[in-house]
């Protein structure tokens, strides 16, 4: 159908649609705020206009971003700024299409990262454990990699001559990141060291062991170019993230000044991958703290290679804490956007917020909600400093987690806090007489107050204490509270509930109903034609 | 007993006969400790003896406690932000935990350190009364001894060797001592002790949610960390002092 008809038809009906509820519902009712600002959303829907072809791809991945977390972090956001919260948008909750992925691995009904990031990037579900390979792998089998490699997005991209990069505030060797561009039969396999002490491997030569997941990232353009004959590619344009360990021979004399281990690298080869890295893109720039990022000229670099910290960078409410410093999530993807967009043929962008994920493992709401709120300013980056016509962004996550928002709390009542029902003052009681939070786990360690710690992770310092606890004295809102579990494990688990993805701009009006997750790495494919050159 | 005096005897003969001690470095050395803790007689239970050891490793800015009994290594860093990044190694296993900074109980205090690396803090020692001194130089011991709270306290200090030789205390319930068996003042040693435990595989705890595949790190979660000293003595009077340890003796 012409769109202009289309549009035309949607506007009379919508027209008809008013004129006969004018005289049926009341004035009170028309006039009232919750309808005119349901009607406004109708009207922007109806004047949407569609079209395919992107010249950039961003995808942003919330590791472990599960929808009541999508939910709970807008309500602490609006709270945060004094409102109710409930009311409000993270920034990629505005986009005009949404669907829902299912996000179960080949082998398992509750996946894990490696296994979905190797789906939305290569349109192949897969194995929980396994990057880039498809199901024929075996988990620790080196034997089995060879032929079951598949070809990424990014790569693709970097064949079709867009820039690419890849952004985490997790290892950039760590499932999430590594699936956009390494092969491996075990996600752990992040440098050689790790192959080495696997006890787990099989069918390995243990005198030629495969190349581990560090070492694939800097000879990411050798790499492909071998397995693709005739492929001229020049390499990943942007790479920021944590994980320098895996870069960095076994060696205190190679330490950075912010290193935390008395030896910082774990690299058992003597490899220095980051000098490596240094001769293969003798223009390119290595940054690796607050101070090397803010100096980067976004206009004549070619290549940024950023290792902020020796493992994981850190919570981003925890941030302030670094040695050396790090930039922020958002900092980092509106960095890359302006190196990248200097290439006139485009980019493809991955940003993972990775730290999502560890805040709930550790059972911390409020670590886990900080950083999605993090991850959706770093959203607003990308939206502010592209063009919305020629750049699809796509908004998602790889799994959840078991997180419930609970119980009958009144509007506005805080997020992080202990519930009170609609009318009371008090806190809401259980049958046993204690009051108990909106927010809790299914499972793992359970209960913490930690005062104004702001890193979820020490709570791994403490003791497993699952179960029902009498709150009545304990601030459940401060950033060291750790919510109650039901299951006692030694970390909270991830789900198995689909998980929303977001989109906006060209064939963004694709992201629709209910979908593999697997489907991801076509919509990013339908956007840019990687396969039909 | 008289095994664990003869050894402390032994220990401080040696230094005064080869007069070496001084020429060590107590910020690269070993000490190895014998923990005693009896509970005495009471009504209703018999009296209990528990003996564990502990070896205390110093290399420039790192601190080792070595819990031989129960085959853990616990090595602090400390950083230059003056913070404290703690790495549990299994021994047995040749596997390990890394923590980020402040992630185990207590690694805020900047006291950690100094209790990590010292036993006893300076400050703890400083609330004890000096009751006297023995020896010259690099042999000097000091004596101190504390009465709070019902608890006596006892420690000999050796300022050299920033060490105590001997920590007691005492109270109707029970006692507590650890004194010091064997001084390790050889570096190659010291090194060899560290470069082994840097060796073995290790874990980010925040990696432990996406690998509970691994059946021994399941494991080692469950054990939880070793905080607050379950044999590093390092508190006169305030902080917990166990001294667990799976040989009894009635």
């Amino acid at each position: 159908m012409d769109k202009r008809i289309c549009m035309l038809s949607g506007a009379i009906a919508l027209a008809v649609s008013v004129s006969s509820s004018a005289g049926v519902l009341p004035e009170s009712q028309v006039a009232n705020a919750w309808f005119t600002q349901a009607e406004s959303q109708l009207t922007e829907k109806l004047a949407r206009t569609q079209t395919t072809t992107a010249k950039n791809v961003i995808v942003f991945v919330g590791d472990g971003m599960g929808v009541s977390t999508l939910t709970a972090s807008r309500i602490l956001q609006g709270q945060l700024e004094g409102e109710s919260g409930e009311e409000g948008y993270l920034s990629f909750e505005q986009f005009p299409y949404t669907a829902l992925a299912k996000t179960y691995n080949v082998d398992a009904q509750t996946p894990d990262s490696a296994g979905t990031m190797t789906a939305m990037m290569s349109g192949v579900k897969t194995d929980v454990g396994v990057i880039g390979v498809d199901e024929d792998i075996v988990r620790g089998d080196c034997s089995t990699v060879e032929g079951n490699e598949v070809i990424t997005a990014l790569e693709l991209a970097e064949l079709n001559g867009l820039s690419t990069g890849v952004i985490s505030t997790a290892r950039i060797t760590h499932a999430t990141p590594a699936a956009t561009y390494a092969k491996s039969a075990d996600r752990n396999w992040e440098d050689i060291s790790d192959i080495e002490g696997d006890d787990g491997k099989a069918n390995c030569d243990l005198n030629n062991l495969p190349e581990d997941i560090a070492s694939q990232l800097v000879n990411f353009e050798a790499n492909l170019e071998r397995r693709i004959p005739g492929a001229d590619v020049n390499g990943i344009e942007v790479i920021m993230g944590g994980g320098r360990r895996h870069f960095l021979p076994k060696d205190s004399d190679f330490n950075s000044a912010d290193a935390v281990s008395a030896t910082e690298g774990d690299r058992t080869d003597g490899r220095h991958l980051i000098n490596e890295w240094g001769a293969t893109y003798s223009d390119g720039v290595y940054v690796m703290d607050q101070a090397g990022f803010d100096a980067i000229d976004v206009d004549s670099t070619e290549h940024v290679f950023g290792l902020f910290n020796e493992s994981h960078m850190q919570y981003e409410a925890d941030r302030e804490n670094d040695i050396a410093g790090e930039p922020s999530l958002s900092e980092m993807t509106a960095k890359a956007i302006q190196v990248l967009d200097n290439n006139d043929k485009g980019f493809f962008l991955m940003v993972e917020s990775g730290r999502i994920d560890h805040g709930h493992h550790a059972g911390s709401a409020y670590n886990a909600l900080t950083d999605t709120i993090e991850f959706s300013t770093a959203v607003q980056a990308a939206i502010d400093g592209t063009d919305p016509a020629e750049t699809l962004i796509i908004v998602t996550a790889d799994h959840g987690h078991v997180f419930t928002i609970a119980g009958y709390p009144k509007r506005g009542n805080p997020i992080l806090g202990k519930v009170v029902g609609v009318g009371a003052e008090e806190p809401s009681m259980d049958a046993e007489g204690f009051p108990y939070t909106t927010l809790g786990y299914m499972n793992g360690r359970g209960f913490a107050d930690l005062g104004g710690e702001t890193n979820a992770d020490v709570r791994y310092g403490l003791a497993v204490d699952a179960g029902r606890k009498d709150l009545t004295a304990v601030d459940t809102e401060t950033s060291g509270f750790h919510q109650e579990s039901l299951v006692p494990r030694s970390s909270e688990t991830h789900s198995g509930e689909d998980v929303a993805i977001h989109a906006k701009g060209p064939s963004a009006h694709l992201v629709q109903g209910v979908v593999e997750q697997n489907v991801v790495f076509h919509l990013i494919n339908n956007a840019l034609a990687l396969i039909s050159e | 007993m008289i095994k664990i005096v003869g050894a402390v005897v032994l220990g401080v003969l040696s230094a005064n006969v080869y007069g070496v001690a001084c020429e060590t470095n107590p910020n690269k050395m070993g000490a190895h400790y014998m923990l005693e803790k009896k509970l005495h007689k009471q009504a209703g239970s018999e009296a209990l003896t528990s003996t564990s050891r502990l070896a205390l490793w110093r290399r420039g800015k790192e601190v080792a406690h070595e819990l031989e009994d129960q085959q853990v290594t616990e090595v602090w860093n400390l950083l230059p932000n003056g913070r404290v990044r703690p790495v549990r190694y299994f021994d047995e296993y040749r596997r390990g935990i890394e923590y980020q900074p402040n992630e185990v109980e207590g690694s805020t205090d900047e006291k950690i350190w100094a209790k990590k690396t010292r036993l006893i803090t300076k400050i703890s020692k400083n609330t004890m009364k000096l009751l006297r001194s023995q020896g010259d130089g690099c042999d000097k011991l000091d004596y101190y001894s504390a009465q709070r709270k019902g608890v006596h306290y006892l420690l000999t200090w050796s300022p050299s060797k920033e060490l105590p030789v001997r920590y007691k205390e005492v109270t109707q319930h029970y006692s507590f001592t650890a004194t010091l068996t064997l001084y390790e003042p050889d570096e190659s040693k010291v090194d060899s002790f560290f470069t082994d435990r840097d060796s073995y595989q290790t874990t980010d705890y925040a990696d432990i949610g996406d690998n509970e595949s691994d059946p021994f790190l399941l494991k080692m979660i469950n054990l939880g960390f070793v905080s607050h000293g379950a044999s590093g003595f390092y508190n006169a009077n305030g902080d917990a002092l166990e001294s667990a340890s799976p040989h009894h003796r009635h």
